[in-house]
């Protein structure tokens, strides 16, 4: 645009255009569907943090596309219905709420630093308001805060809250040295994202809005489990109510909405999908909200690819940092110890690269034979192994010790931390796409279990990673094919997992049974 | 009559999960605003207050510019309904959101300028005026040029035409609408431009 001017002139001069043709505008408009959900890759957002996700589900993405019904809301007679699909069970229906939007407002419960980290978050927040002075608009007290802090760098995170969901709103801080320039270069300062929730700063949220919000997402998260017969994700030390994940305000052509998405087991005979998406719409019209309560669906019911950054502000900076999936630590005699101990340091004065690694990202093993001593340490991504192993062996009889190194094609990967939620993503993945061939060849589904599942990583000479998983299938009266072993089946599958920046991307492919 | 008042009382606050009641059709609006019943704002609002709410925030990108966008909607229209008897309430409340946002942009003390958010389309338009025509081309020829060149266009063409650039949606909004791609409605748009183009070059805008 050249100056204000010209805006205002070209502005003035559209805004004179005959009123009958605005009447044809309203009319062609209302005859067009007011919502439709696309049925393209889903697209899923994850919790935010140093490995802010986007999932994306491509290869087999199951082309279903969405019934919509949807109560227009300017009023009776304009109930628009698009049905391009049979599938019953993403049928959409949408129920209006109106409430109040009064006191007493619903507040951020914030998480609660040491002093300690206190004093950097204050200092962080400081140098935030000197890179963006419009958060300062935002009161703190309206702002989720996390932190991350190490020898590597710095970490902070803070997102504009309305009442007590998150918004696309962040402003994030990363310095962290991950050892791969590109990555570096990427995260290296403040990022911000979500501006367009600016003109919600000065909102108050009713504790009663809040909390239906989140009723309504749970509850028809639960329904739509019932009727599917999918079997929600039960966490470890999570209260049963905690279902939702990416809880999150998103504001875009579809006006304001909360959106989230609940991880699923997969199930025969309904293995149709890992996740169950519940969405609520928002429009606030004076002192009075609308609530859209969207029927919960197993395909996003909004879809974005606006926004790279979501989370869940109910989550403490522990709970965010923590769930990095890690191998289980072995438990040794003293003596044992002492030799692993000794085995690493002589390791990683050898190796200094694999010294970079956090140990707790190591699986460490010892065993011996034929006066030999071996010490294996192997670096694990997401809790499992990768062939990346540093060995050590010490010969008792010849007092000389061996330290060598293997699978280094994982070492651009020792750098990724890859959360508990993403994993949980890939091993849905993984036993969905099992499910489907075993259901395919008639081999034994009833028996399937999931923990059963041997998943192993891989690296392909493109640099490409992927989780792959074997499972031996037992065959059945029915089945047909041929397989190379007798009462049973190999199944074969595998997830590409690709990290850029804070993304971590997931495409699924199709299984395959020998 | 205390505008403010009449708004924020308008609206029937309910909890129910269906039933909402029946809403009145445009002529029966327009036969309270005719009778002077205060009822004519509540009914409006109950509605198109969604709608009007919607438009009014794609037009000023702010939350508490579109609310008072909305609020003087409802003022003109208890001012101009009699005389005026719309025929479509729906596109004469468009058409008054459009002029009550250039309003607010213009509000004396409030330092208002046009947003950014509408310096896209804007940005758009302003490709169809050639080069050094800006000088030459009157604020209210551009108008009359503007105004014919959309009478004329095709119902389809029209809608896109008033949708980017009149109610300033974006470019996904309106594929979503039209159930096709972005890709599409942008071509469309660009083909649209064109058009303009050699409508000013045709009044002799061709500098």
């Amino acid at each position: 645009m050249k100056n204000s001017i010209t805006a205002e002139k070209l502005f003035d001069a559209v805004s004179d255009i005959d009123p009958a043709d605005v009447e044809d505008f309203v009319r062609y408009d209302e005859k067009q569907p007011e919502v439709r959900a696309k049925a393209e890759r889903p697209v899923l957002k994850m919790i935010g943090g140093i490995a802010a996700c986007i999932v994306l589900f491509g290869g087999l993405s199951v082309g279903l596309k969405l019934l919509v019904s949807r109560t227009d809301p300017e009023g009776p007679g304009t109930t628009s219905t698009e049905a391009d699909n049979t599938v019953e069970t993403n049928e959409i229906q949408v129920t209006k709420h109106v409430y109040k939007n009064e006191a007493p407002y619903a507040k951020l419960k914030k998480y609660e630093f040491a002093p300690e980290e206190q004093s950097v978050a204050d200092r962080l927040y400081d140098e935030m308001i000197k890179e963006y002075p419009e958060f300062a608009d935002i009161p703190r007290e309206k702002l989720w805060e996390s932190l991350a802090t190490g020898e590597a760098g710095e970490y902070a995170w803070f997102g504009f809250c309305i009442g007590e969901i998150g918004t696309d709103y962040c402003c994030n801080y990363n310095n962290f040295d991950y050892g791969i320039q590109e990555y570096n270069d990427y995260l290296n300062g403040w990022k911000i994202s979500g501006e367009e929730f600016r003109q919600f700063v000065d909102l108050q949220l009713s504790q009663t809005v809040n909390d239906a919000i989140l009723e309504m997402l749970r509850k028809n998260v639960r329904a739509y489990a019932e009727k599917t017969g999918m079997q929600i994700v039960r966490w470890a030390d999570r209260d049963p109510d905690d279902i939702l994940e990416r809880v999150g305000f998103h504001y875009d052509e579809n006006g304001l909405y909360v959106q989230s998405v609940t991880l699923t087991d997969p199930v025969e005979p309904s293995a149709v999908s890992g996740h169950i998406y519940a969405a609520v719409g928002v429009e606030i019209n004076g002192d009075t909200i609308t609530l859209n309560e969207y029927s919960a669906s197993s395909e996003p019911i909004f879809t974005t690819d606006k926004y790279e950054y979501s989370f869940t502000p109910n989550s403490s900076a522990t709970e965010l940092f923590a769930p990095y999936a890690k191998p289980e630590k072995t438990e040794f005699s003293a003596d044992q110890r002492e030799t692993v101990d000794r085995a690493y340091n002589e390791i990683i004065e050898k190796y200094p690269d694999f010294g970079k690694i956090p140990r707790e990202m190591l699986l460490e093993e010892i065993y011996s034979a034929d006066n030999n001593t071996n010490v294996l340490f192997r670096f694990c991504l997401g809790g499992v192994p990768t062939q990346y192993i540093c060995s050590y062996s010490h010969n008792i009889g010849v007092s000389v010790s061996n330290c060598w190194i293997s699978g280094e094609e994982f070492k651009p990967f020792t750098d990724w931390q890859i959360p508990e939620h993403s994993m949980g993503e890939i091993r849905s993945m993984l036993a969905k796409q099992t499910l489907l061939i075993m259901k395919a060849e008639k081999l034994d589904t009833g028996s399937f279990d999931r923990d059963k599942l041997v998943i192993y990583w891989s690296v392909d000479d493109d640099g490409q990673l992927y989780a792959n998983s074997e499972y031996i299938a037992s065959v059945t009266d029915e089945t047909e094919k041929q397989f190379g072993c007798e009462g049973h089946a190999h199944v074969f599958n595998k997830v590409s997992v690709t990290i850029s920046g804070n993304t971590i991307t997931l495409r699924e492919y199709p299984a395959t049974a020998s | 009559m205390d505008n403010t008042m009449i708004i924020f009382k308008a609206g029937p606050i309910t909890d129910e999960r269906s039933g909402l009641m029946d809403l009145l059709s445009d002529e029966e609006i327009n036969r309270l605003f005719f009778d002077r019943d205060e009822k004519a704002i509540a009914e409006t609002q109950r509605k198109y207050g969604a709608y009007l709410q919607k438009i009014a925030r794609d037009m000023t990108d702010d939350r508490r510019d579109a609310e008072e966008c909305v609020n003087d909607v409802y003022l003109h229209a208890w001012n101009s309904i009699p005389p005026n008897r719309p025929d479509s309430l729906k596109a004469y409340l468009t058409a008054l959101v459009r002029r009550a946002a250039a309003d607010v942009f213009r509000k004396e003390g409030r330092d208002k300028r046009i947003p950014k958010k509408l310096y896209s389309p804007l940005d758009e338009l302003e490709e169809v005026i050639p080069d050094g025509a800006y000088e030459a081309l009157d604020g209210r020829i551009l108008s009359q040029i503007i105004k014919s060149f959309v009478s004329s266009l095709p119902e389809r063409r029209k809608y896109i035409f008033i949708s980017r650039y009149y109610v300033n949606r974006d470019v996904g909004e309106i594929a979503k609408k039209l159930q096709v791609s972005r890709s599409t409605v942008a071509k469309e748009l660009a083909q649209i431009r064109s058009g303009l183009k050699q409508r000013l070059y045709s009044e002799g805008y061709n500098v």
